[in-house]
């Protein structure tokens, strides 16, 4: 059976949000974050998206991944096309993570919706 | 499980074609997630996944607006014949108006199971809601995947869910942009807590005014 653990389950925005996890198992694990995104009404044409940082109690990045997407304003909000990231941390140490916009340019509000899961 | 990361990059050109290793011949599964370009009509658009040259699936999406980046429905289909060694993975476009941006993605990830377990891979075409029957093997803990698409008349949140037997266990919403346009809903992976039974599996819209049709595709999968 798989070992799964939830950090963020439709958790609305805005960004960023944060929060912490006690790492299930030493085993390399894989974690994916999944959302909408979009750049603010007047900033330049470019990329949007999520990203999610994993902390260990040093403040030292442990973990990274993210999901980009095309900013374009016109169309508004589009679901980022999201890559897991690999890490292994401790087993039973808790770790921070925090769940981030890619770019300030990028909008995010109460109407958007972020998943985070660690997949061990 | 075993997961395997297989390429993450700025689609600048279709087809795109890389090698890769598979680590086991376990039953495996592969996602990739992507965004892709109308060029100049309003049609689905997309890209169809080729290991060794077979056409596994499609990843698509029915875009409104044309020259407008779309991500597409992420698929999780199951790899025929899995086999220790060098494959090659290509993307190439689905239809004739599909094209990449500058600012279109795509990733590929497999995901390796256990030979004592079934996993479930439910694809299809709309309109939702929609009902399968699916038999857990064994107890426990496993991975459910949703992705899909549908579109609404005015923007508001809007989404899917996966119910078994009737209990919503899985969700996805956003807000979109412009009414009576398709849009992917955001891909997800979450724990399900299974028995060893048989269930009912539906994919059902979060409210009654999500819209839905044949130009819309749908992934459910539980892996183990």
């Amino acid at each position: 059976m798989a070992l799964v653990q939830l950090l963020l389950d439709q958790h609305p925005g805005p960004l960023p949000i944060k929060g912490t996890f006690q790492c299930l198992s030493t085993e390399v694990f894989d974690f994916f974050v999944s959302g909408v995104s979009v750049r603010k009404p007047n900033t330049a044409l470019g990329v949007a998206g999520v990203e999610i940082y994993i902390t260990d109690h040093t403040g030292k990045q442990v973990g990274y991944t993210s999901g980009t997407i095309d900013g374009t304003v016109i169309g508004g909000r589009r679901a980022v096309v999201s890559q897991f990231g690999q890490t292994s941390l401790n087993a039973g140490e808790t770790y921070n993570f925090e769940v981030r916009a890619i770019y300030p340019e990028c909008l995010s509000d109460a109407k958007d919706f972020y998943t985070a899961t660690i997949i061990y | 499980m075993d997961i395997q990361e297989i390429f993450s990059l700025q689609l600048v050109k279709l087809p795109y074609t890389t090698k890769f290793k598979m680590l086991s011949n376990t039953q495996a599964f592969l996602y990739v997630a992507a965004s892709v370009t109308a060029r100049n009509a309003a049609g689905l658009i997309g890209v169809n996944v080729k290991i060794d040259d077979t056409v596994l699936a499609a990843s698509v999406v029915y875009a409104n607006e044309p020259g407008s980046s779309r991500p597409t429905v992420a698929m999780l289909v199951k790899i025929p014949n899995p086999t220790i060694g060098e494959h090659t993975l290509t993307l190439e476009a689905t239809t004739q108006i599909t094209m990449v941006g500058p600012l279109d993605y795509a990733c590929g990830t497999i995901f390796y199971q256990g030979a004592s377990v079934d996993p479930l891979t439910w694809r299809f075409s709309g309109p939702v809601p929609k009902q399968t029957k699916f038999k857990s093997l064994v107890s426990g803990t496993a991975v459910l995947y949703l992705a899909g698409s549908g579109y609404i008349k005015t923007p508001q949140v809007c989404g899917l869910s996966v119910q078994l037997d009737g209990k919503t266990v899985a969700k996805t919403q956003m807000l979109p942009g412009i009414g009576n346009s398709h849009v992917a809903f955001p891909p997800i992976f979450v724990p399900v807590q299974l028995r060893a039974k048989e269930y009912d599996v539906s994919i059902v819209p979060t409210i009654g005014e999500v819209l839905s049709d044949e130009y819309d595709n749908y992934e459910v999968g539980i892996l183990y």
